[in-house]
């Protein structure tokens, strides 16, 4: 039934590509997007990439085998402590600053 | 015994200087100056007496002191891993022979200030500073190695300084101290550089130590060589005995009181260059070049000094340019290798210098501070005491036989005619007429002839006090006999015998084994030559300045100075003492000072600005850097961005594609 994704699905670096796409996408709103939030989602952009690039080599690799999951899962797990803090901060700065715009977040340059 | 009574030599009269310095004001307040003086002085006479007991069986070779003299270590004074000094005292002939004439002078220059500060508030701290003075020459004479030699010197120097400038109200005073000062400053770093030299050479800063090995040591194994070595020592040298042309000091420096100039400035301080030399003799037979350098100089400073002498109308600068001279002599005597003659010139001179400089204190005194001599005459029935002592000083140095000043001159140019030395020889002569001209020109101005002293003053002329007039009658017995004493029999005399020890391997090093004496062949003609000499100084001196009775003739004086250019210009140059004082003002105060305001340009724009240029720098850096931190978390991340695609990127091309 999937048969006409076989000849994709051969392919490592289809997969690596395309995790290398994710993150270079993800960089890229992290460097220009002015937003905080937007700028948060943009690395969970970047981590989804490197966990799909680890679950493509898992899947492809016999010696790394079943353990590219258990790394996923860590990553994806620290992920969602790192949004939860991110967002945290954030807010806290927003009620400050009452903008989401990082480029008025220089208080550290004093 | 004598351990214990060598160290009280200098130690009393340093603890003499601690209690004037301390309780001298205090005491001169509430009891007077007698108060003040009896410590001080008491000090230096027992210091004679045990000088005394210590120096007869030290000048005979008597057990414990031998031929090669007694060394006795006190302390280690500076332990530093393979430097190390020690605080120890060397006591030979030739020390005993410098202890008689410091401690004796100064017994009797201590006797004779007491009556010469007598109306002075400032007696207690003269007292201190002669304590001072006595102790630190003492000091230099006594020590056993370089360094505590150079802190004797440095001593006597500050000593020179403090008395110079006693009156330091006076300004003409305060300058000359700093001249005197400064001056010796310039020698002193010769010396400092000859004593390192010497311990890089040797190892050692022990005077007999390092003094045998330079010599045993092949040229080729010294680090620094001796001519080198030999020439800094005698900068040091020149400085302190004012050889030209560092001499411009010792004339100034009469503006201190004048026992100071009679002991320091006479006797004893300007000396230790000559026993410096003496001292270090078989470092300076073995650099023979060097020997001819400091009988030249020697020589030099001799006519040189002799000849500004002749126009100089303050007593005392009369007597400081012939001190000049007669050290030039002695460091003639040390070139030319004899060295014998030159302690026994400075043992000579030291006494009847002395007695001259005391006598013509006592001259001062009594027409009430006037040093001009243009302003005194007929003084001889007046003051006789002073007047027949400084006669006695006069023909001593002009070497008119049997006195002191005969013996110890002859010997020098006897000496340096016999060793090859004929330039040394027939200038000296010269010199030989000279002195006593201008000495009897002193006596003639000074004590015959009319009186040219101010009416005021001349009523009031009185003989000095008797603790002046005693120190001139004891300082005269040994102008008229210490010649006879120590220079006779000729060819094997007393003082030779003394000495010999100390500087024969130098002398038959450079000489071999002397000739025998023969008073009726090439000595005794010599001989002849130098009394015909000094006597006929002292006739040309008569003729013209009178004596006694016998009027001088001024009229012809002025006329030989002004009877043609050259005598003009000769007349001029000696009387602004050859334009030296000018010369260093245009070397050191004109273009010295140019020199220095460049180097101070150089030192404020170069060296300045490359520190201040480094320091600029790292600001300017750091300020602009500090402008990329600029707090905003997107720059940042775009450095780290920057940063992984660069690390990436270069590992990518250096480890190559995989696979």
């Amino acid at each position: 039934m999937f048969s006409f994704l076989n000849g994709i699905s051969q392919s490592l670096d289809a997969y690596l590509v395309l995790a290398g796409l994710l993150f270079a996408i993800g960089t890229f709103g992290f460097l220009a997007r002015r937003n905080a939030i937007s700028m948060l989602m943009s690395i969970e952009l970047m981590l989804n990439a490197a966990n799909l690039a680890i679950i493509s080599f898992g899947a492809f690799s016999t010696s790394l085998g079943a353990s590219a999951s258990v790394i996923a899962l860590i990553v994806i797990a620290a992920a969602a402590a790192e949004a939860t803090i991110g967002l945290a901060i954030v807010i806290a700065i927003y009620r400050n600053k009452k903008t989401p715009l990082v480029d008025e977040y220089d208080a550290m340059r004093q | 015994m004598y351990e214990t009574l060598i160290p009280l030599i200098p130690l009393l009269p340093i603890l003499g200087f601690a209690f004037s310095a301390l309780f001298g004001r205090r005491l001169q307040a509430k009891w007077g100056r007698a108060a003040a003086e009896i410590v001080p002085v008491g000090i230096v006479v027992v210091v004679w007496v045990i000088a005394m007991i210590v120096v007869v069986p030290a000048l005979q070779h008597a057990e414990p002191f031998g031929e090669t003299g007694l060394d006795m270590k006190l302390w280690t004074w500076i332990p530093a891993g393979n430097f190390t000094v020690d605080v120890g005292f060397h006591v030979d002939a030739l020390t005993a022979a410098l202890l008689i004439v410091v401690t004796t002078i100064g017994m009797l220059v201590h006797i004779y200030s007491i009556g010469y500060m007598a109306h002075d508030a400032g007696a207690w701290r003269f007292f201190a500073y002669l304590n001072l003075f006595m102790f630190s020459m003492l000091l230099l004479v006594l020590a056993d190695n370089w360094l505590l030699v150079f802190a004797g010197w440095e001593l006597v120097g500050l000593c020179s300084y403090l008395l110079i400038g006693f009156w330091y109200q006076k300004r003409p005073a305060a300058l000359a101290a700093k001249k005197a000062f400064i001056v010796n400053r310039v020698g002193d770093v010769g010396f400092a550089l000859g004593i390192m030299a010497i311990w890089v050479n040797t190892g050692t800063l022990n005077i007999q130590a390092s003094l045998a090995k330079l010599i045993e040591t092949p040229a080729a194994g010294l680090v620094i060589p001796l001519s080198i070595i030999a020439l800094l020592v005698f900068a040091g040298a020149m400085g302190k005995s004012a050889q030209f042309p560092l001499h411009v000091w010792l004339p100034d420096a009469m503006e201190g009181p004048t026992p100071v100039s009679a002991l320091i400035h006479a006797a004893t301080m300007v000396n230790a260059g000559v026993y410096l030399v003496a001292r270090a003799n078989p470092l300076f037979a073995h650099a023979q070049e060097v020997m001819v350098v400091v009988a030249a100089i020697g020589i030099f400073t001799a006519i040189l000094a002799a000849s500004i002498a002749f126009t100089q109308t303050d007593i005392k600068r009369v007597l400081a340019y012939s001190t000049l001279s007669q050290l030039g002599y002695m460091f003639a005597a040390l070139g030319v290798g004899a060295y014998v003659a030159a302690i026994f010139h400075l043992m000579a001179h030291g006494f009847f210098k002395g007695l001259l400089f005391l006598g013509s204190g006592s001259v001062i005194h009594a027409v009430d501070g006037e040093q001009n001599m243009n302003r005194m005459g007929g003084l001889w029935r007046k003051i006789p005491i002073t007047h027949w002592t400084m006669l006695i000083g006069a023909i001593a140095i002009a070497g008119i036989p049997p006195l002191a000043g005969f013996f110890s001159k002859d010997e020098i140019l006897g000496e340096a005619f016999k060793n090859g030395f004929i330039w040394v020889w027939a200038i000296g002569l010269v010199v030989a007429v000279m002195t006593a001209f201008y000495m009897w020109r002193l006596m003639g101005k000074t004590f015959y002839g009319e009186s040219h002293v101010d009416p005021h003053v001349a009523p009031k002329i009185r003989e000095s006090a008797w603790s002046m007039t005693l120190p001139l009658i004891l300082l005269a017995i040994p102008s008229v006999l210490i010649g006879m004493f120590l220079g006779l029999p000729f060819g094997d005399s007393r003082i030779s015998q003394w000495l010999e020890p100390v500087f024969k391997a130098s002398e038959e090093h450079l000489y071999g084994s002397p000739a025998e004496f023969q008073l009726f062949g090439i000595d005794g003609v010599l001989i002849l030559i130098s009394v015909a000499a000094a006597t006929l100084g002292l006739v040309v001196g008569i003729w013209l300045f009178g004596a006694f009775r016998a009027r001088g003739r001024q009229a012809t004086v002025d006329g030989i100075a002004a009877s043609g250019p050259a005598t003009r210009f000769l007349y001029r140059a000696s009387l602004n003492k050859w334009w030296f004082d000018e010369l260093n003002d245009l070397l050191f105060i004109r273009i010295g000072g140019r020199v220095a305001a460049s180097l101070w340009w150089f030192d404020r724009t170069i060296v300045d600005g490359a520190v201040n240029g480094v320091g600029g720098l790292t600001r300017g850096a750091g300020g602009g850097l500090r402008r990329i931190q600029t707090g905003r978390v997107q720059n940042y991340a775009l450095g780290i961005a920057i940063g992984l695609i660069v690390m990436v990127g270069s590992f990518l091309l250096i480890v190559g594609q995989p696979r």
